[in-house]
């Protein structure tokens, strides 16, 4: 055996084992989803909040600063136009967050973001 | 239950490669996977797209969400949790490697990736100090030869055994089937021999991987037991 640390050789006999022996881990329910909070839970949740901060602080100091899961806000936009005439409409929207970006992507508000798609419908048939 | 990590942080170093090889490999064997793409260029979201039957064992984040309540999560209803995160020094790296049992460090047998490989150990080790818990990781080398061994690759594994960083004994060598994974959209063992050369050879190489990582995972399962009794 070398005296290097080597990783162990994978033998022939284990090609045959099956993979039973690993569970899922037991882990427990986060505390915002529990419907009564325990004081227990409360303090998981403090102590998984440290170890967050500790976290990034040791990744930012090795270097490790970009977070691509950083959560970016898309910024209201206002209209500057005057204002429509006011009707009352029942819109259902399947997808908000998809008409929120396709907004923000065309620069749209959202009132534009609706009179565009309302210009778009084909008209009705009489 | 295990959590492992594929990490580096220069691009290209075959993360992506390793993650695919070896979750297909357990879900092959039967086992319940899930792999993580936390890379935003999304080369195993793209995968995932194709038409393999393991196409449902990838998963990505969205934004916003905490990856390690995802990694959690995931944990606790699979088997094998593996998350594959982009070859940047990103903070994803460092909240995977907070919840793995195991880091695979996959590596070219070129300098330049392996003198980027250590930013990746040194964040490793820093991990294991603050939170007085030892993460069990190894070196695998990626596209290498089957055949020949580079002057240069012999150089580089004779400074990560001194560095005293592990090495995994299998290699993933160059193979048309590996690129070929991502071509067709297709895990190893569906590829056709008709248009991928070396397919068995590719399956006994990625086999050879599942299971030496498996037995990694055992080992350390029991050398963790047996902390335990000794502590009690």
């Amino acid at each position: 055996m070398s005296s290097t640390p080597t990783r162990t050789n994978p033998f022939a006999r284990i090609e045959n084992e099956g993979l039973d022996d690993f569970k899922p881990k037991s882990t427990p329910i986060p505390v915002s989803r529990t419907q009564d909070k325990q004081p227990t839970d409360i303090a998981q949740a403090i102590t998984r909040a440290e170890e967050k901060t500790k976290l990034v602080k040791l990744a930012e100091n090795e270097g490790f600063t970009i977070n691509n899961f950083d959560e970016k806000p898309i910024p209201a936009r206002i209209a500057q136009d005057a204002k429509t005439f006011l009707k009352t409409v029942r819109i259902h929207v399947s997808d908000w967050n998809r008409f929120q970006l396709w907004c923000h992507e065309n620069g749209y508000t959202h009132r534009k973001g609706f009179q565009v798609l309302a210009a778009s419908l084909p008209p009705k048939k009489a | 239950m295990p959590t492992i990590v594929a990490a580096n942080t220069k691009g290209g170093s075959g993360k992506s490669t390793s993650c695919l090889v070896l979750g297909t490999a357990l879900a092959r064997k039967g086992a319940t996977v899930r792999v993580i793409d936390a890379d935003p260029q999304g080369t195993l979201v793209s995968w995932s797209q194709g038409q393999s039957k393991y196409r449902d064992i990838v998963v990505s984040p969205t934004p916003g969400e905490d990856l390690t309540d995802l990694i959690d999560r995931l944990a606790s209803e699979y088997q094998f949790v593996i998350i594959d995160v982009q070859g940047s020094a990103n903070q994803e790296l460092a909240a995977a490697m907070s919840r793995a049992d195991l880091v695979v460090i996959p590596m070219r047998g070129k300098t330049a990736d392996a003198e980027v490989a250590t930013n990746a150990i040194a964040l490793l080790r820093k991990q294991e100090k603050l939170f007085k818990r030892r993460i069990d990781h190894g070196v695998i080398f990626m596209a290498t030869s089957a055949g020949v061994k580079t002057r240069e690759e012999k150089e580089i594994r004779a400074n990560v055994e001194a560095g005293s960083i592990p090495c995994f004994q299998t290699q993933l060598h160059e193979r048309t089937a590996f690129s070929h994974m991502f071509r067709f959209k297709l895990a190893v063992d569906e590829l056709e021999s008709t248009d991928t050369s070396g397919l068995p050879a590719a399956l006994e190489n990625a086999d050879a991987f599942r299971n030496e990582v498996t037995q990694i995972l055992r080992q350390s399962r029991q050398e963790q037991d047996q902390e335990v009794v000794v502590t009690q």
